[in-house]
């Protein structure tokens, strides 16, 4: 019982990738050789990252458990914990607690088919168990990931969408909500690198709909803001995949992360403890209106 | 007649009248007034859009919530136009947000009630000690005929011997004083969500970029925050007290904001809530104004 | 367990031997203000609040026959504490636990209802993680309640399955068999209820021959308590019982009456802030870049941002699904988790709202309504 659960590890900025205007991803190290030789998490997890003086927010852990070393996270710039952290430099200190929280069931996932589904920044979650999935490819089955973003340079893990674009074991489409003029789109519609194929315009449930994929022995994994997640797990059940096999992460506003803050929960259910990673059954359970 | 007694029971059976007639008009969709509460005499807010539960509202003396707070609440704003029951003080308020833009006067339609005092928790409370406007002004319709006898004004405010305390502190003690009160404070806001005043989407005291008061329950951001939101409120708070009423500390804010209401007046002769015509002298700027404090 | 029985006259007595005993002794005493120079000397709020009393000449000042304003969670689950102390220079970032400041104490006059609250807590700030800071205050502190003998017309203990003089959550409770007509004698039964109560009372009675003849044996007083304990349930106003509303309420998430019932809360935080269960808390810095405190205040579901998202986006948007939460976390969701309901029917919410908003006849037209319904369809079947 000694030990404080609201004391977070130290860990170091090692690299620092800008992925869009306003966010930006963070790769820490822990500082500590034991906490880092300690330390374990799942794809699906997350952490609160603290800037000294401004405070803890909380982001889920973008990187792979597969990749050992460091953890990263992904974050808009949005108040003044988010504004502190992306002042850092290469070398300076975050704090972080976990990680908290249950996980993608990735064992569950095991030689299925692979739908991913992320719209903006709701990519995060999903590329740490992208990644993980990618790392033990032969294990699963097909792969497609649909990812979206509010315009081009909206899409964040550019560089990462443009290596998966360059397997031959996936498939990849990429979507954007609009785009600015004419050049753009027909720029935007003939971007095929590797073995994609070009661009796509609409919001992504309705993608999702003419892309009309074979749902057999498939589970769908779908991450984006709620009212993204909303049309798309009712895009995916209309193309006759059973909620029961389709997964989401939420978030809510969080302050400790293990349960006791009071502010996370969705009808009984705290995503802190509980979640974040829910099927679509079992979010049916909880009250349409607390979300 | 001037009298100093009141049938609460006409009165009543006049606002119910009158509800009922403005609903049915569908001059207004929303009657926001007093009715049984669920411990004895404590009556509540109480909120009728149907002409047929008007016999739910009722009044007496005990019906001391200052009801215009809740004009430029989320839930009750988009139901404009409303009927609104005041009190004499109530109605300071509703000049005060019309002053101020926050509602617009054709929207509000106010039920001015005759009072000769409430009573909280059995006492009269020390806002209607030297009580000016017993008689309602500015509103749409005052309920009865009778007139209150205001006649019996004491020269001294109820809280004069405050302000001598207060005056005749070095501004070491004076401080010490406040920070004493402001200490006990546990950032409730019941001060703030209750005064008609504090209207503000965002106040300023939840503003976290930058941010300007500590959210921490502490002497730096208590202190800061009570008198950051007396600041924001001079030359419009109209002394309902509903903040003080409501503090469950008990935090003297009856006599800062009463305070800060003197040096208004005496200042620029100004008393807030009184005029549609005029604007709070420290939301307003004239090239006239007297420029001599700026050394 | 023992039971004894102590005059009131020798209460000081006891309480002198906590504080020679190097306890730190906390009781419910009227705090100094800035007293009203008021002509109409306007009733300034009295307020009752556990204070420690730091030596024998404070005794006096221990209130017995009031109920506190604030609950005594704040005992073990403070207002504002630093949980870290961070110091951040060229050379790096340091990071010091703080101290729990967990001294042994004695905690008088806290009330049956809220000792139960204290065990309450405890289930919360011990699922999976245990919170250090609570759980080693409440390790030390022994819970010494006081039999309410005089409910007030806002308390509904009876309601949520307690008493004005159940046990569970205190170590020690002391009832004062005075207030009951049938006793002559000024005097308390104590009864002691848990080991760590009735290692307080051996210490105390086993350093002193004084004490051994204060508390003498208090067997005989057991039934009359029993059946004073049943007069004054019968005296509360307020008996509806809250048992079957979780299930009501279950069912009850997007009902209009739970917006009708709560549409004049204003949204501050009075109820949460003197709940003896509420426990919402946020997590804040305080300080500058390079030194400070990271602390956990004090915070109500009350509050519009309390839930509000970076992005904007609200889940609780209205005031309405506010009061809904906290109905819902402390009559539905709590249960579900923890076995009981996170209300111990105190009533110092009922007394602090500023516009006398009331979980007991919130709870009471809901069941109402609920049973006014299924009479309907029963009939109409």
């Amino acid at each position: 019982m000694c030990k404080n659960i609201y004391r977070p590890m130290l860990t170091k900025i090692i690299s620092i990738f800008d992925e869009t205007k306003d966010t930006r991803t963070l790769r820490l190290e822990f500082c500590d050789q034991a906490e880092k030789d300690a330390f374990s998490f799942k794809a699906g997890q997350f952490g609160l990252y603290s800037a000294f003086g401004s405070g803890e927010a909380v982001f889920c852990i973008s990187s792979s458990p597969t990749k050992k070393g460091y953890i990263e996270c992904t974050f808009k710039k949005i108040g003044k914990v988010t504004a502190s952290l992306r002042n850092l430099d290469i070398g300076d200190v975050v704090g972080f607690r976990g990680a908290y929280g249950n996980h993608f069931p990735i064992d569950n996932l095991k030689g299925k088919n692979l739908l991913f589904i992320g719209g903006g920044i709701g990519l995060a979650p999903l590329r740490s168990l992208i990644d993980n999935v990618l790392d033990l490819r032969s294990e699963f089955a097909k792969v497609t990931i649909l990812c979206g973003a509010r315009s081009i340079s909206d899409f964040i893990y550019k560089d990462q969408i443009k290596e998966w674009e360059g397997r031959s074991d996936l498939t990849l489409v990429k979507t954007v909500d609009a785009v600015a003029n004419s050049q753009e789109e027909s720029e935007w519609k003939m971007a095929t690198s590797g073995h994609a194929t070009g661009g796509r315009i609409g919001l992504i449930p309705k993608i999702l709909s003419e892309m009309n994929p074979n749902l057999t022995d498939t589970l769908a994994i779908v991450c984006g803001p709620p009212i993204m997640i909303k049309f798309t797990l009712q895009e995916l059940e209309k193309l006759g995949l059973p909620a029961a096999r389709i997964i989401t992460t939420l978030e809510n506003r969080m302050k400790c992360g293990f349960g006791k803050c009071g502010r996370c929960n969705i009808g009984p259910i705290y995503i802190c403890k509980e979640g974040p990673v829910f099927t679509a059954e079992e979010l049916k359970n909880l009250p349409a209106s607390d979300f | 007649m001037t009298t100093t007694n009141i049938n609460y029971s006409d009165l009543q059976q006049e606002i119910r009248d009158l509800s009922k007639d403005l609903l049915e008009s569908k001059k207004v969709n929303i009657v926001i007034g007093y009715g049984a509460g669920p411990l004895n005499e404590k009556p509540i807010p109480t909120f009728i859009t149907n002409a047929a539960d008007v016999d739910r509202l009722l009044y007496n003396e005990h019906c001391y919530h200052n009801l215009s707070v809740y004009l430029t609440k989320a839930e009750i704003r988009p139901k404009a136009p409303w009927a609104i029951v005041v009190k004499g003080c109530d109605a300071r308020s509703i000049v005060g947000l019309v002053v101020e833009n926050q509602i617009k006067r054709e929207d509000v339609f106010t039920i001015g009630m005759p009072c000769n005092g409430v009573k909280i928790e059995g006492n009269l409370p020390s806002k209607c000690v030297n009580c000016t406007v017993k008689n309602p002004a500015n509103v749409s319709k005052v309920v009865s005929s009778i007139k209150i006898d205001s006649s019996a004004i004491i020269e001294q405010h109820p809280l004069h011997q405050d302000m001598e305390m207060l005056n005749k502190m070095s501004a070491e003690e004076r401080f010490q004083f406040w920070k004493n009160e402001f200490d006990r404070c546990i950032r409730c806001y019941a001060c703030r969500q209750i005064c008609p005043h504090c209207f503000c989407n965002t106040c300023i005291a939840e503003k976290s970029t930058p941010q300007w008061i500590s959210t921490t329950p502490g002497s730096r951001g208590n202190f800061a925050w009570n008198a950051i939101r007396a600041f924001h409120l001079v030359g419009r708070c109209v002394e309902c007290m509903e903040c003080s009423r409501s503090c469950p500390m008990g935090i003297r804010l009856d006599l800062l904001n009463h305070y800060l209401a003197e040096e208004v007046k005496n200042s620029y002769n100004f008393i807030s809530g009184m005029d549609f015509e005029q604007k709070p002298p420290l939301t307003t700027y004239n090239l006239k104004d007297n420029q001599d404090f700026i050394k | 367990m023992k039971n004894y029985q102590l005059s009131a006259k020798d209460l000081a007595a006891f309480f002198e031997k906590v504080l020679s005993n190097n306890l730190r002794l906390i009781a419910p005493i009227k705090v100094k203000q800035n007293e009203s120079q008021n002509v109409t000397k306007l009733k300034n709020k009295a307020h009752i609040l556990f204070r420690e009393i730091p030596s024998k000449d404070d005794l006096k000042n221990i209130v017995i026959d009031a109920y506190t304003d604030m609950s005594a969670k704040e005992i073990f689950f403070p207002r504002s504490e630093p949980v870290i102390e961070y110091t951040n220079k060229k050379s790096g970032v340091v990071i010091k636990d703080i101290d729990p400041q967990a001294k042994e104490t004695v905690l008088f006059g806290a009330r049956p209802c809220d000792a139960f609250g204290f065990s309450l807590l405890e289930r919360l700030f011990s699922w999976d993680y245990d919170d250090p800071f609570f759980l080693k205050r409440r390790e030390k502190t022994t819970v010494i309640s006081l039999g309410c003998t005089s409910p007030l017309e806002s308390c509904f203990c009876t309601s949520v399955g307690l008493s004005p003089m159940n046990t569970e959550g205190s170590d020690i409770l002391f009832t004062p068999m005075s207030n009951n007509n049938n006793d002559k004698e000024d005097r308390y039964l104590v009864e002691v209820i848990t080991p760590r109560g009735e290692k307080l009372i051996e210490s105390i009675i086993g350093i002193s021959s004084d004490l051994k003849n204060i508390f003498t044996e208090g067997n005989s007083l057991v039934q009359a308590k029993a059946a004073f304990e049943n007069k004054v349930k019968e005296q509360m106003k307020r008996k509806e019982d809250f048992k079957d509303i979780t299930e009501i309420l279950k069912y009850k998430f997007d009902d209009s009456q739970l917006e009708s019932e709560t549409y004049r809360c204003l949204g501050c935080g009075v109820c949460s802030m003197v709940c003896p269960t509420c426990h919402c808390f946020d997590i804040v810095d305080e300080g500058e870049a390079s030194h400070g405190y990271r602390m956990k205040n004090w915070d109500s579901c009350s509050f519009a941002l309390f839930t509000k998202h970076g992005g904007g986006h609200n889940p609780r948007d209205m005031q309405f699904k506010r009061c809904r939460q906290r109905y819902m976390h402390k009559l539905h969701y709590y249960r579900e988790k923890f076995a009981d309901a996170l209300c111990v029917g105190c009533g110092r919410c009922v007394k602090a709202c500023p516009v006398n908003l009331d979980i007991y006849s919130v709870v009471y037209n809901l069941k109402k309504a609920y049973a006014n319904n299924k009479n309907k369809e029963d009939k109409e079947k």
